[in-house]
């Protein structure tokens, strides 16, 4: 009762923000601000490819230190919370990258940003491969797949000991509640914007239900056939 | 469940790393472990009880209630 009282309030309020929201009108759209955009998105890419760089180059030499007793734990930790970062600070720049250049393809700019963009693509995704190549240097006594793997993913699960599964189920779970609830609001924004802007964004609301969909599906398919 | 792992470790002069390569599992769940924050499997909870040379229930120690 608690919870649909909690679910009715956010209902209401939520009903009024977004009708005031489309009494709105957006000076500025997406399309006037897209070079700008470009170059912002793009360079925040690249600062978090860098990043992401540094911090692997960083594990790499921690890892092929020798040491003993208490330092041993620090530097495990150091190591477990370093790979969290950089996997994070890469999958980040990757997102990153491929928003610049569908700006860049989508606003038709400059041929010279679209090589640009491209080649950022690339490289943040090529940095991703170096990912279980990393993991193989921080536990070289551990049977862990390699890259190329087929079924990379079910084999670094099979490879993953209880209590990294537990940890793994943990945050997962929170993130798959919250991508359902950010999606949701991104269904919201998306409508508002394409009322108050007069741009339709109505194939993306199409595509992120589609993808709300499919992930719900997903899991509980997941979960039912066990 | 309380655990008595992180003074037994110190008893045998320990680290995390090293109980886990011990152990066949990772520093994490070690760690979890300690901090009570996860219940190991049996398989696990016997190895820990060859490695230290103590029966399980004089590692993991159960409140009444949790076992009836």
């Amino acid at each position: 009762m608690k919870t649909f009282g909690k679910f009715f309030i956010g209902a209401v309020f939520g009903f009024f923000i977004v009708y005031a929201f489309l009494d709105l009108e957006f000076g500025v759209t997406i399309l006037e601000i897209a070079y700008e955009l470009t170059w912002i998105l793009g360079g925040v890419s690249l600062i978090l490819l860098v990043l992401a760089m540094i911090g692997m180059l960083q594990i790499k030499r921690k890892a092929s230190s020798s040491l003993e007793g208490e330092e041993e734990d620090v530097r495990d930790k150091w190591q477990y919370q370093k790979f969290s970062d950089v996997s994070l600070a890469g999958n980040s720049s990757m997102i990153f990258s491929i928003i610049t250049l569908s700006i860049v393809l989508v606003t038709n700019q400059e041929i010279l940003l679209a090589i640009f963009a491209s080649i950022l693509v690339m490289l943040t995704g090529a940095s991703s491969f170096v990912m279980p190549y990393l993991l193989k240097v921080m536990y070289p006594e551990r049977d862990l797949p390699e890259a190329s793997d087929k079924d990379y993913t079910k084999k670094l699960l099979a490879s993953s000991d209880e209590g990294e599964r537990h940890v793994m189920l943990e945050g997962l779970y929170y993130t798959f509640n919250s991508t359902n609830l950010l999606l949701v609001g991104a269904m919201i924004i998306l409508t508002v914007y394409s009322v108050s802007s007069e741009h339709s964004q109505l194939f993306a609301i199409f595509i992120i239900g589609l993808i709300l969909i499919t992930i719900n599906m997903q899991y509980i398919l997941k979960i039912r056939n066990k | 469940m309380k655990t008595r792992l992180k003074e037994l470790r110190a008893r045998d002069g320990l680290n995390q790393t090293e109980l886990a390569k011990r152990t066949k599992v990772s520093r994490q769940t070690i760690s979890l472990i300690e901090r009570e924050e996860l219940m190991p499997s049996l398989l696990i909870a016997m190895r820990l009880s060859h490695i230290f040379d103590e029966p399980i229930d004089n590692i993991f120690i159960f409140k009444e209630e949790d076992l009836v």
